[in-house]
Parts: structure tokens; C-alpha cells; sequence
């Protein structure tokens, strides 16, 4: 490219330090996201929690049936071991051989289609529907 | 106006590979700084996109080749650095998605945004890109849930990158050249 065309557009990226484009281009993701979150897609599946499903790289390792009484359990993950407590109809992972611990700042899942997953480790804790497969796989 | 103009076009291949190398370094600087910071939500691949910084810097800077020989060096040092393979995809891919996103815009849409918005969309980008090579990687696609999440944090983020970036931008690019910093 040519350097006086680099220049003119650097100029234009830079004169102003928000323009009305940008105002309508955040106006459109927050309307994408906003859409999204109001689809059916996203919406919870309904139905009694009925099986924890544990997987490890995609593959399934673990059935738990919910309610279940409170109890901790493990698994070997990619990296390393992930442990988490099952209790009730709810799930929530304790520890996991990741640098950055996001699996266990999820929190609990209790509803179908919620999911704790653990990328690093490539462990992923969610709750099934009595259907198996929910509104969550279409 | 351009200050550079003056020196030369035999000096124009070293200044590109100094600065070339420089946003390198300060991308996997950044991307290794914000790595120690605790998750800012419990939304996985919900951050602040330090590292973007480099890239959109060398994008208005010195243009697109060279935004994305930064993106691709800074992922890749970086991936080696930290040991994970999967870390590795992930930046890569996202970092990827966001240049061509924020190169797009850049070619064919100089006089509509500014930097913030050039930031805005690649971020938006990347968490898109990000979560999708997510989704292949663990197999489940109850990931996209997050989905409307991560375009909700790309917008703060985005717009918090691309203000620092037009105002260092000011600084770097000119040193009193088109603008003063005070024009921020």
C-alpha cells in the first residue's frame, strides 16, 4: 500500500476520538448481544435437573444423577486432575489443574443446559434435561 | 507533515522492522502482564485484550502486513512461552479474527470509524472466534451461551483499547505532527 494512503487513513483513524460510526457500530454489538440473550436459542431448557454429565475433551466420563447427596468427585483432565462437589441438584467445580482457575470463578449449575467448563483441562461439568439432549445442542 | 519524510526513503525498512519488532515486544508484554491479572468476570475469555493494543497500534502505524506479523509473532511467542497448546489456538485464532475484522474496516471504511471503533469490532471479533475454536475444542456447543456475554464485554473493552490506543497513537505517530496529545 501506498505510504500516502497509509497516512490519509491514519489521520482519519485518529482525528476524532470517537465518531458517529463507532456510535452505531457499538449500538449493533450491543443489539447482536441483546437479541441473542432474548432468542429462544439461549433460553434455559425446562424440566427437572435430572443428570450431571462430566466430560473430559468431549468425550463422556461421568453420570450423575441429580438430585445426588453432597459428595466430592475427580477426574483426570488434559492437564491434570479436576475435582468438584456435587450436592443436591447443584454442581460446582472446587479445584482444576488450570493456570487461571475460570472454572471454579463459574460458580454452581443447577438448571439444564448450564455447564461449568474448565477449558485448559478440557473438562466440562453440565446439567441434561430429562430429554438428554436440550434446546441447548439444536 | 510528516516529521519522517525528511529522512529518507533508504531509512524506511529499518524504522518498519524496529517498530515491527517493538509492538512485538510490547504486545507479548501485555499479553503476559494481563495473563497475571485475576479474570475480571466469570465469563471464560472475558478480558481486557491488552495485547490488542499492539495490534491496532501497528495497524493505523504502519499497516496491515505489518499488524498482522504482530499478532501472529506476539501469539506465537507467547503460546511457547506459556507451554499450552490450547492457549496458543485460542490467541492466535481470536487474534487473527480481529485483524482481519479491524483490516476490513481500516481498507475500506478509513473515514466512518475511528480507532474505538476499529477496537470495538475487533474485540467483538476475537470473543466470537475465540468462543467458535472453544466450541471445537471441547466438543459442546452450550458454549455459545456465552456468546451474547462476551459481545457485551467486547464493547467496554474495546472502547477502553481503542481510546488508549488513538491517544497513544496521537503521541507516537506525530510527536507534533497531525495533532498534539491534547487533541485526546
Amino acid at each position: 500500500m501506498r505510504e500516502e494512503a497509509k497516512q490519509k487513513r491514519r489521520e482519519s483513524l485518529l482525528d476524532r476520538a470517537f465518531k458517529p460510526g463507532d456510535a452505531l457500530l457499538v449500538a449493533g454489538v450491543l443489539a447482536l448481544a441483546a437479541a441473542l440473550i432474548l432468542s429462544p436459542w439461549s433460553r434455559t431448557a425446562q424440566g427437572a435437573a435430572t443428570v450431571l454429565v462430566v466430560e473430559v475433551n468431549g468425550s463422556e466420563v461421568m453420570r450423575i444423577p441429580l438430585p445426588a447427596e453432597p459428595a466430592d468427585h475427580q477426574v483426570d483432565g488434559f492437564r491434570g486432575v479436576s475435582r468438584f462437589h456435587v450436592q443436591g441438584e447443584e454442581a460446582w467445580m472446587i479445584d482444576s489443574a488450570c493456570p487461571d482457575k475460570l472454572c471454579v470463578g463459574m460458580g454452581r449449575v443447577r438448571e439444564p443446559g448450564q455447564a461449568v467448563v474448565c477449558l485448559p483441562n478440557r473438562v466440562t461439568l453440565r446439567v441434561e434435561g430429562n430429554g438428554g439432549t436440550d434446546a441447548v445442542q439444536r | 507533515m510528516d516529521r519522517r519524510s525528511g529522512a529518507g526513503k533508504r531509512e524506511e525498512p529499518a524504522r518498519r522492522v524496529g517498530y515491527t519488532g517493538l509492538l512485538i515486544s510490547l504486545g507479548l508484554v501485555l499479553q503476559i502482564f494481563e495473563s497475571t491479572l485475576p479474570p475480571l468476570l466469570p465469563i471464560p475469555g472475558a478480558k481486557l485484550g491488552l495485547a490488542n493494543l499492539a495490534t491496532v497500534i501497528a495497524l493505523f502505524y504502519l499497516g496491515p502486513l505489518e499488524a498482522l506479523e504482530v499478532t501472529v509473532m506476539r501469539t506465537l511467542l507467547g503460546g511457547m512461552l506459556r507451554g499450552s497448546l490450547v492457549g496458543l489456538l485460542l490467541s492466535t485464532g481470536g487474534g487473527a479474527a480481529a485483524w482481519c475484522v479491524m483490516t476490513a474496516l481500516y481498507l475500506f471504511l478509513p473515514a466512518v470509524f475511528s480507532v474505538t471503533g476499529l477496537s470495538v469490532a475487533g474485540a467483538a471479533a476475537h470473543n466470537t472466534a475465540q468462543l467458535f475454536l472453544a466450541v471445537l475444542l471441547v466438543g459442546f456447543a452450550g458454549l455459545w451461551r456465552y456468546l451474547p456475554y462476551l459481545l457485551l464485554v467486547a464493547v467496554p473493552t474495546g472502547c477502553f483499547i481503542g481510546a488508549v490506543a488513538g491517544r497513544l497513537g496521537r503521541t507516537l505517530v506525530t510527536g507534533g505532527g497531525f495533532r498534539g496529545a491534547g487533541a485526546a
